[in-house]
């Protein structure tokens, strides 16, 4: 018995996950993600206006990936098309607040795709970064 | 490396990581994430103009193919235009990424020049 979504339960408009999730960014978080993206050791970018270190605008990929987990689907499913508008880049410091809606479903070469929004915002509701995520949906058993 | 990425990112789809069930999709094996590959064209529109791709920065791409482990990727851009937009100007780059002479990305991406005079 399969334990993921399936894509007939997909509907445009889902929102995921219900309440925004929170995401801290900290030294340790860009640390990581700058080694495992082959960054330069160095503190990426000038300090922030606050003085706080920032991150690379792509650390998106860490902080909507709960909200992907919480859209669910079977395992092996295929990042196909993204688009990002960078507001700001994230400083540590930052908790960011994501959230995910279902825009479009549509069958392409017999496999089937989901397009999501995404919005990330600050603590004081500010936008950091939106997106559109097209992706192909794993095979479902 | 695509490991660490999966561990950084958070993004464990066995696709990237599992032998096994790579074997099992149409890839033939693992590949890297898409995320990945951006991040690493990200860097080249980051190492041009920090402030105009962290603040007002946009891409629009699509994954082509996929990267393999052990392979080389190589980023490119060239300004394909000046925009205006919103009373801003944005210089549009068609930007691509390759692996073992294979074009596994391409698109636009977007670095904020400025206020309109």
């Amino acid at each position: 018995m399969p334990t993921y979504r399936r894509y007939s339960d997909v509907a445009i408009g889902d929102l995921f996950p219900p309440s925004p999730s929170a995401f801290a960014v900290t030294d340790a978080v860009v640390d990581a993600f700058c080694a495992a993206t082959g960054e330069p050791s160095r503190r990426h970018g000038p300090l922030g206006s606050g003085g706080r270190r920032p991150a690379p605008p792509t650390l998106a990929a860490a902080y909507i990936m709960d909200v992907m987990r919480a859209r669910g689907g079977p395992p092996g499913g295929v990042h196909a098309k993204q688009k990002f508008t960078f507001f700001r880049a994230p400083e540590v410091g930052d908790v960011l607040f994501s959230q995910g809606r279902v825009v479009e479903k549509f069958e392409k070469k017999g496999r089937n795709y989901v397009v999501a929004s995404t919005e990330t915002r600050d603590a004081v509701g500010a936008l950091v970064c939106t997106g559109v995520i097209t992706s192909i949906w794993g095979f479902e058993t | 490396m695509i490991n660490r990425y999966a561990e950084a990112s958070g993004d464990d789809n066995p696709l990237h990581i599992d032998p096994e069930f790579g074997k099992t999709t149409p890839f033939g094996g693992t590949i890297a994430h898409g995320m990945m590959t951006l991040a690493f064209l990200a860097q080249m529109m980051a190492e041009w103009d920090w402030s105009g791709w962290s603040c007002g920065g946009e891409l629009d791409i699509a994954f082509i193919g996929p990267v393999r482990p052990g392979e080389e990727v190589v980023t490119s851009g060239m300004v394909r235009e000046i925009e205006s937009r919103g009373g801003a100007l944005y210089a549009a780059c068609d930007v691509t990424c390759a692996a073992s002479g294979r074009t596994v990305l391409a698109g636009t991406a977007w670095r904020r020049l400025g206020n309109q005079a």
